[in-house]
């Protein structure tokens, strides 16, 4: 029972920090490499907002909001020039903002580990058919779910969700519908940085927070977004899922052997489906 | 007149003498300063460690006003990233530049690596970090040393530690590198003589995002102990996924280096009552220490961290064998460090062993505390236990 509970918690947590990284590639075609310096972002501003005011569940509604609007003022001054260019300028543009990032929160809240744990609510484990687990996974297991469940809404069931995928699609004939295709971009990086935030926010009780935690997730975000496919949301869902659970039944096996198991599930993927298990298949000419 | 003459030569030839016999014949000309190099992670995870391993340095320099038998010091701080490679590139760079010595690294990889290097080329290497027994393995290697404390130590400390926690069963959470392993093992071989049963080990990569798994597989082990060799950002993962499921309940938790006030700041509530070893602590009862600490407090508004401790200590040290060698020819400061003797150290007496340059030195031990001292951090440590350099090194032969 135990083993399945952090299965699905490695799997909410992946969902959770992979999300906003596969939603601005998708609507945007853009690789944010800095997607996990919002995610540090995040839990360093959650740990201040829960510093100020001691409450853990407003950190999960400052976190967000500070990461979206950095993320639309980034979009606006810095992505927008680049959109037409080379893909390579982007890559380097966002990169560029790691190191800013980094050493913006450097300068801010200094070198030192900063402490942040789960709401006393949810700090006891839980004791479920016989097995002791914690409360705060299965918190996050049911948050993970709720994410996932108001994006595909957002995206597949609302006027927003047509509009954004329409000006992923053919932003000309947006515009030419009288829609401020320029917003939508900078609403879609702002919704993606904003859930980065709020990963860092929400996972801050489970991880170290310090400086370079960003570095240490991005690898997995891609291993998600790379295995679900490019861009989707539903496989990175499906990723996240299979990845939390292999790396669940490596950790009960043989738990150095972890990361081997989490890169061959990547390399098969790759091997017999290179767009992804969700992705769409590149046009070739 | 020829007699002046001659008594004036004989009066030049003896002052020359005088200033031979004070001065080494192989002396070589002092350089226009003496160049140290630092090599360390200042950036990343490893920037809080190099952030104050800086700090205790500076202290260092700036007790002898950055000064070395009349030339300056001069050292210069390069990020090794904490990667092997990047940190022998760097270092590659300063020895040809000529420094006059290296500082570093942090993890043992790297400062493998990096002994490798001032093993060639002839440079002396002061580690005060890294712990892996390989550099310091007897008659290995000539021209580094380490002022820190080696693995075997750490664990022999940990183990007397194990004693005072009382455990009977212990489980053990162990990264999957070869330093980590061997503290381990020593570790399996100290329970086996002192009547404590291994129920059980696991091996995780490192770093490691998530220990609930091997946490359970210590709960449902039975054992009343958990021993942890993992350290820095995984031991912070380590004891908050273990506050989750309320693991400092159901055994008690231990290590080498574990936790310290660094990582007491990361866990807070979580590492009350866990039992380590404490590379150094800032309330040790010795002059030397007393002095640094006022020091330290004065420059930067609070106590001084283990790595601060430790590099500053261990540069004093240094420095001063060298001043005392009134050589500029490294070989000289190398045959004067093997063996030396400090005794006022900022942990009294330590001795580098002329086998293997490994200093030996009194080792602390401790608790997670919880403070309620305004003037304290709310989470430290506290130190229980001293154990004696003979209880936990071999003496050199």
């Amino acid at each position: 029972m135990s083993i399945l509970v952090i299965g699905l918690s490695l799997a909410s947590v992946l969902f959770l920090l992979s999300a906003g990284l596969t939603l601005i590639f998708g609507m945007l075609g853009v690789i944010n490499f800095a997607h996990g310096s919002f995610y540090m972002l995040g839990a360093y501003v959650g740990f201040q907002t829960i510093a100020l005011s001691g409450n853990f569940w407003l950190a999960l509604l400052v976190a967000p909001l500070i990461g979206g609007l950095l993320g639309a003022c980034v979009e606006c001054a810095a992505l927008r020039p680049v959109y037409n260019r080379e893909p390579h300028y982007q890559m380097l543009l966002t990169f560029g903002l790691i190191l800013i990032l980094e050493e913006a929160i450097k300068w801010i809240w200094g070198l030192d580990y900063k402490e942040v744990g789960a709401p006393a609510i949810l700090a006891a484990p839980t004791h479920l058919l016989g097995a002791t687990v914690s409360t705060y996974r299965l918190f996050i297991i049911g948050f993970g779910a709720m994410v996932a469940a108001a994006l595909f809404l957002a995206l597949d069931r609302t006027r927003i969700g047509v509009v954004v995928r329409a000006a992923s699609t053919d932003p000309e004939m947006v515009r030419g519908l009288g829609i401020d295709v320029n917003f939508v971009r900078t609403g879609v990086f702002a919704f993606g940085t904003g859930l980065a935030a709020l990963g860092g926010a929400v996972t801050a009780p489970l991880f170290p927070v310090e400086l370079g935690m960003g570095f240490s997730v991005i690898i997995d975000c891609f291993v998600v977004i790379v295995i679900g496919g490019l861009g989707s949301i539903k496989g990175a869902v499906v990723a996240a899922l299979l990845l939390g659970l292999v790396r669940a039944v490596a950790y009960t096996m043989a738990p150095e052997w972890v990361d081997f198991g989490s890169y061959t599930l990547l390399i098969v993927v790759l091997l017999t489906r290179p767009q992804g298990l969700f992705g769409r298949e590149a046009r070739v000419a | 007149m020829d007699f002046i003459r001659r008594l004036v030569s004989i009066a030049a030839v003896a002052g020359i003498a005088g200033a031979a016999c004070a001065y080494p014949a192989d002396a070589a000309e002092a350089p226009p300063a003496f160049k140290i190099s630092a090599i360390i992670g200042l950036s990343g995870p490893l920037a809080v460690i190099g952030a104050d391993m800086r700090r205790g340095v500076e202290i260092a320099l700036e007790e002898r006003d950055s000064k070395l038998n009349g030339i300056p010091i001069e050292i210069t701080w390069d990020d090794s990233e904490g990667k092997p490679q990047v940190t022998v590139q760097k270092a590659s760079q300063r020895i040809a530049q000529g420094t006059s010595m290296i500082f570093g690294e942090i993890g043992s990889p790297p400062t493998i690596a990096l002994s490798t290097l001032t093993e060639q080329r002839e440079v002396p290497l002061l580690v005060t970090f890294a712990a892996d027994n390989a550099l310091t393995a007897p008659g290995r290697l000539h021209w580094t040393f380490r002022t820190g404390k080696n693995v075997s130590s750490t664990v022999l400390s940990t183990a007397g530690l194990s004693a005072q926690l009382h455990v009977t069963k212990v489980f053990g959470i162990t990264p999957d590198y070869d330093a980590a392993r061997d503290s381990w093992n020593v570790f399996k071989t100290y329970a086996g003589q002192h009547n404590i049963a291994i129920v059980g080990e696991e091996f995780h990569p490192t770093p490691n995002r998530d220990f609930s798994i091997l946490i359970d597989k210590a709960i449902r082990s039975g054992a009343d102990g958990l021993f942890i060799t993992s350290q820095g950002n995984d031991a912070v993962t380590l004891l908050k996924q273990g506050a989750e499921v309320g693991l400092k309940d159901k055994m008690k938790l231990f290590g080498g280096g574990v936790v310290d006030e660094v990582i007491m700041r990361a866990v807070g509530a979580a590492g009350v009552g866990v039992g380590s070893t404490i590379r150094y602590h800032w309330s040790e009862d010795f002059p030397a220490n007393k002095a640094f600490v006022e020091r330290y407090r004065k420059k930067f508004g609070e106590n001084p961290s283990a790595n601060a401790g430790d590099s500053y200590d261990g540069m004093r040290w240094w420095l001063r064998v060298v001043e005392n060698t009134h050589s500029w020819d490294k070989k000289d400061w190398i045959a004067a460090m093997a063996g030396n003797v400090i005794q006022d150290s900022v942990e009294g007496r330590k001795e580098m062993g002329a086998c293997d340059h490994q200093a030996r030195q009194i080792a602390l031990a401790g608790i997670g505390i919880e403070n309620t001292a305004a003037d304290l951090p709310k989470y430290a440590m506290k130190v229980t236990a001293v154990m004696q350099p003979g209880e936990i090194y071999k003496p050199c032969p």
